[in-house]
């Protein structure tokens, strides 16, 4: 095995014809939800600049203040938005016109299930792996020493099935990063797809997923992620949120190949890849040590997808997005959870950036100027600005409220936001193919990002720098 | 209770729950995952008391500025509008409204409307007219030259004719005199220089003459000693010599005659030219005389007539100044009537046209004003200082109340007495700004607040009707200048610091030791496992991986086989090392080794590998053996030894087996064909 093997030199897919054909700009409703929002956008930027043009027009020092800075906040909400728009929409256009073509031969896909206690879900997600529409694949589901009894509902369904062998793995309790590791070890598909256990594939995500792999640049893809139990506000606010923020982001960042996140529930990875990771950033463990095993997947941050897949775009891999692969995830239904794991995100998020960081010092070369231009893009206003922003708001709002000022002056700016915020849904939502009826939480994902998911990036932010230890 | 206060106490109570929700969450995920990693610390019971009653003080802080936001939000902040100063106009009862001001602001005596009545806009036409008529009049007057009287003026025109003619007359004689004067005097010059040159014409004939009487003198002593000669001797000289001189001398005779008598005439004409000049003198002598006498004569007339002249001209200025007397009367006269004509008119004009009483804003203007009916308000005026609002507020509320600027301010539509909301007002909010206020002595903590406005028009109109109008203020004082608030924020301070000691105490009771520990918890999470040296290091150790999977498998691929020996040739310690670890070691495992091996010996052999059997076992078994031997843990070694060695002794045992079965395979087929020969006939026939 040559170690200086390129990325994706040997791509085990070959092309055949398209396989569909449709409207390169999409269907009329994504055209027009498209157009609405590109025009609030305009009119929100314009609003904005004549605003700051304005002055403070003699108004009360705070309301003045709450007026520039809502007027600051409206320039650079439009002018992101505008650019999610017009890169969202290339890339539709940009996919639907280059769609990848069926290959000829279907390379062989394992599939890595990690599973943690997860004798609820297991038995579902293992179904839905077995309906994949997929002529060739194998499932290897590690048991990461759960307590309960997911090894023994795993083990029902191992064997050979009809185009697919499940194999079920048990090993000492390690983290995901291990049990990732541990199936990447013990697969041998050319490509390896990584779910979470309480993932539920669609039939036809893994071709879809495959077909962009007929490219030999691309290294990994990333499939849209999707909330499964849509029971209660914040489970529909954190499937807004995966349209809105997640989808929206990838959908940009897949017209360059530079996804940053192959989320955990649906991702795609060429084994060539994720070897040349290893070989470079890998670490060697005494094998099955602790329940921990060395692979391309690394234990020391919370975000191990984020990790490996800027490992990936650290070597030139590119990697993209495919909306029409669709994992139904469970997301967390109660408070505490979802803000455990917005903890872990924002934490993970924190560590493989100062952990690329790290890696940029150590070899500039790895950093290329359309990675650093989208994690300056992504991250500074997810890590920095939209949590500032949203502290000082609230700030405003607080303290307009304390000194008696009427609030209804700046309503016109949160109806503008609203607007923007709803076609800006809208069009996500069209383009991601889900319900429109996400939209009627919409209200509250305001408050939903400003308080819920700020406290969580308080939290995380402080135990970060006080480099607390980690604790799944 | 308000609908916007409601909106406002909605909106911060909501944010502010569900904020401290989340805060609360975080904090409780916070400290979960802070116990879950160890990072807390045992507490004794003094501390714990200590954190209780910082607790206990930042609720209790919590609490009452809770409290204090609530009383602040629930406080009334109605006040009562009355039409204080206001001014109403009406329009009376037999007049129309025909026109009102514009404008917002009016001095004392601007006009602000106009009525109509026929009747009294003919009289002030009539007036008008009146007016011009006098106007004109006065103008008239004005041309006019003034009327002395006439008797006077006629002598006094007399007397100027006189004097005229007199000064005509005198001029007249005075320019005669003076041209007799000069005619005299010039022909006097023209004598006397007709004197001198006959003076000296005559003096030049008379040396004419001399020299004549000389020649003459001359030729007649020639002609007397030519004479002589000839008498001496006629022959000496000529006769005609003789002839020419005696011609010559008569003819110096006559020369000297003639000039004589020349000289004579002159001489008598100058006498006569002396003569005529003498007369000439005389006579203009005679008529300078003749007019110097008549100038005298005509002077002396001139001054009487002149003395005449001026006392008839004064006697005309007195009357002048008599006539323009009377005229100025005349135009007084016409003034009068005008002035009174023109205070007709303005009273007409008054009657109809209503003037601003004082200085002020007017703060209502009747839409429709020709439609107003007489005794409803058509203007009101207000003070310029604006209406006043009285309301009744905390004393912190009404000093913040001074510095705050406008304030909006809301009218309340009065009930019915079916308790039923009247809507008279459409426009319902106005500002104000603080005016005054003062401490109620009988209500300690409240002050009377008075706020100058600018009410909306309709409620103007009910002001001006008399009513009074509740009004109320929507303004809240900043919530942190609350003291309630700021009580509140003190007792929240207190348990923060009294959380913050325990935080300290707990700290210092922290052990050296669990610090160290917590830092090498830290240190080692962050450190991670070494790293791999190199990319081929990673190989080796994933090559040892697959290793293990293929013989989990038992699928072993030759060419992982001959990948293993390469990695093994070229990187034999560090391959040895880093595929072992891939390998890995378990009881399990062994048991996959075995298995493998027997798959693998009932595998048919490749064509690389077919005729290498060496021995019992297959080239891919020894191949295979011989990449896990270097590579294989004691154990695992061992185990594979014992397999070999129980497998070749499976292999010595089958082979006694196959080859005794093959003797009893051969015996037996040698009997079968001796059975078979023996029988072969029947056999034979029975087939066929």
């Amino acid at each position: 095995m040559s170690s200086d093997a390129s990325l994706p030199t040997d791509s085990p897919v070959a092309t055949a014809a398209p396989h569909h054909l449709k409207s390169p700009t999409g269907g009329r409703q994504e055209q027009f939800v498209f157009a609405v929002g590109v025009l609030l956008s305009l009119g929100l930027l314009a609003a904005a600049a004549y605003r700051l043009y304005l002055g403070s027009d003699g108004d009360a020092e705070l309301m003045a203040a709450a007026r520039l800075f809502l007027a600051g906040v409206a320039l650079l909400s439009g002018c992101r938005w505008l650019s999610f728009f017009v890169l969202s929409f290339v890339a539709r256009v940009h996919h639907r016109r280059h769609a990848p073509p069926d290959p000829t031969h279907w390379p062989l896909v394992s599939i890595f299930v990690p599973c943690f206690n997860e004798s609820e879900t297991i038995e579902p997600a293992l179904d839905s792996l077995l309906e994949l529409d997929y002529p060739r694949f194998e499932v290897l589901a590690v048991n990461d020493g759960s307590t309960d009894d997911t090894l023994k509902r795993a083990r029902q369904y191992e064997g050979r099935h009809a185009n697919c062998t499940v194999r079920v793995i048990d090993k000492p309790n390690g983290g995901k990063w291990s049990a990732h590791n541990t199936a990447f070890r013990r697969s041998q598909g050319e490509l390896i797809l990584c779910i979470d256990a309480d993932s539920r594939l669609e039939r036809s995500s893994l071709k879809h997923m495959v077909r962009r792999m007929c490219d030999e640049r691309v290294a990994g893809v990333a499939g849209q992620m999707r909330v499964r139990n849509r029971m209660n506000l914040i489970t529909r606010l954190q499937g807004l949120e995966y349209l809105m923020a997640n989808g929206a982001l990838r959908l940009g960042q897949g017209l360059f190949g530079t996804v940053l996140i192959v989320p955990g529930p649906i991702g795609l990875f060429r084994r060539s890849a994720m070897e040349k990771v290893y070989g470079n950033y890998g670490f060697t463990l005494q094998d099955g040590h602790d329940g921990r095993m060395s692979g391309p997947f690394e234990g020391d941050t919370f975000a191990e997808d984020f990790d490996l897949s800027l490992a990936i775009l650290c070597h030139g891999g590119r990697i993209v997005y495919e909306p029409e692969a669709i994992s139904r995830t469970k997301a967390p239904d109660r408070h505490f959870a979802l803000l455990n794991q917005r903890y872990r995100w924002v934490r993970g998020a924190i560590q493989v950036l100062r952990k690329f960081v790290r890696r940029v010092r150590q070899n500039p070369r790895v950093l290329s100027p359309r990675l650093l231009v989208w994690i300056l893009f992504t991250y500074v206003p997810d890590l920095f600005l939209l949590p500032a922003i949203y502290m000082i708001g609230l700030g405003f709002a607080l303290l307009l409220l304390a000194n008696g000022s009427d609030l209804l002056p700046l309503g016109g700016w949160f109806l503008a936001f609203l607007l923007l915020q709803s076609s800006a849904g809208a069009f996500f939502i069209s383009v991601h193919r889900d319900d429109l009826a996400l939209l009627k939480v919409l209200p509250f994902y305001g408050p939903y990002n400003g308080l819920v998911l700020n406290s969580a990036w308080l939290i995380s932010v402080i135990d970060e720098i006080r480099g607390v230890r980690m604790r799944w | 209770m308000e609908s916007s206060r409601v909106l406002t106490l909605i909106l911060l109570s909501g944010g502010l729950g569900f904020g401290g929700y989340c805060v609360a969450c975080a904090l409780h995920v916070w400290k979960a995952r802070i116990a879950g990693s160890g990072n807390h610390a045992g507490a004794s019971r003094c501390t714990r008391r200590l954190k209780g009653i910082g607790v206990a003080l930042i609720a209790g802080g919590a609490l009452t500025a809770t409290v204090g936001l609530i009383v602040q939000l629930f406080l009334n902040r109605e006040g009562v509008l009355r039409g204080e100063q206001l001014t109403t106009i009406r329009p009376p009862e037999t007049l129309l409204v025909q026109e009102v001001t514009s404008a917002e602001t009016v001095r004392a005596a601007d006009w602000i409307a106009t009525f109509r009545s026929p009747e009294r806009e003919a009289q002030i036409e009539v007036n008008e007219l009146k007016l011009e008529n006098h106007a004109a009049q006065q103008r008239v007057l004005r041309s006019e030259p003034l009327k002395p009287d006439a008797e006077i003026t006629r002598h006094l025109q007399e007397a100027l004719a006189e004097q005229r003619h007199l000064q005509m007359t005198l001029s007249e004689l005075e320019l005669e005199d003076r041209r007799l004067n000069r005619e005299r005097l010039r022909d006097q010059l023209a004598r006397e220089k007709e004197i001198g040159e006959l003076g000296e014409k005559i003096g030049s004939l008379e040396s004419e003459l001399k020299q004549a009487e000389a020649d003459r003198e001359y030729q007649a002593a020639s002609l007397s000693r030519l004479i002589s000669i000839r008498r001496r001797d006629e022959a000496v000289i000529p006769d005609d010599q003789y002839e020419q001189l005696r011609s010559e001398a008569r003819i110096a005779e006559e020369e000297v005659l003639r000039l004589q008598e020349s000289v004579r005439a002159f001489e008598a004409e100058r006498a006569k030219q002396k003569h005529r000049l003498h007369e000439l003198l005389t006579v203009a002598e005679q008529q300078s005389t003749e007019y110097q006498t008549r100038i005298v004569g005509l002077r002396e007339r001139l001054a009487a007539v002149s003395q005449q002249h001026e006392s008839l001209q004064r006697q005309l200025d007195s009357d002048l100044v008599r006539a323009r007397e009377h005229r100025q009367e005349q135009l007084g006269q016409l003034g009068i009537a005008l002035q009174q004509t023109e205070r007709e008119l303005a009273g007409l004009k008054d009657s109809i046209t209503i003037r601003a009483p004082r200085a002020g804003r007017i703060v209502y203007r009747d839409p429709s004003p020709q439609t107003v009916k007489p005794g409803e308000p058509l203007l009101v005026f207000s003070p310029d200082a604006g209406l006043r609002v009285r309301l009744r507020l905390p004393t912190w509320e009404a000093r913040l109340l001074a510095g705050a600027g406008p304030v909006r301010l809301q009218l309340i539509e009065p009930e019915t007495e079916q308790g039923k909301v009247q809507q008279r007002f459409i426009e319902r909010r106005f500002l104000g700004s603080w005016a005054s206020s003062a401490s109620l002595p009988q209500d300690r903590g409240f002050a009377l607040v008075e706020l100058s406005c600018e009410p909306p028009g309709d409620a103007i109109r009910s002001l001006a009707a008399g009513d009074e109008i509740a009004v109320r203020m929507i303004w809240l004082a900043p919530l942190y200048r609350n003291p309630l608030v700021h009580w509140g924020a003190l007792l929240a301070a207190l348990g923060a610091c009294g959380i913050t000691t325990t935080v300290v105490l707990s700290r210092k009771v922290e052990s050296g030791s669990h610090a160290r520990e917590r830092l090498s918890v830290h240190n080692s999470t962050r450190r991670g496992p070494p790293p791999l040296v190199s990319s081929e290091d990673a190989m080796l150790h994933l090559l040892g991986s697959q290793l293990r999977e293929a013989i989990v498998r038992g699928e072993v691929d030759p060419s992982l086989i001959a990948a293993a020996e390469w990695a093994l040739d070229g990187h034999r310690p560090r391959a040895i090392r880093l595929m072992a670890l891939g390998l890995g070691e378990d009881a399990e495992f062994l048991q996959y080794v075995e298995n493998c091996w027997k798959q693998l010996s009932a595998e048919e052999p490749a064509d690389e590998f077919r005729g290498a059997n060496c021995g019992n076992t297959n080239a891919l078994q020894q191949r295979t053996a011989a990449v896990l031997r270097p590579i294989a843990s004691e154990s695992l070694r061992r185990r594979l030894h014992f397999i070999e060695r129980q497998w070749d002794e499976l292999a010595v045992s089958r082979q006694r087996i196959d080859e005794a079965a093959a003797i009893k395979a051969s015996e037996f087929m040698s009997a079968s064909a001796a059975a078979l020969r023996s029988h072969g006939t029947d056999r034979s026939s029975r087939t066929a």
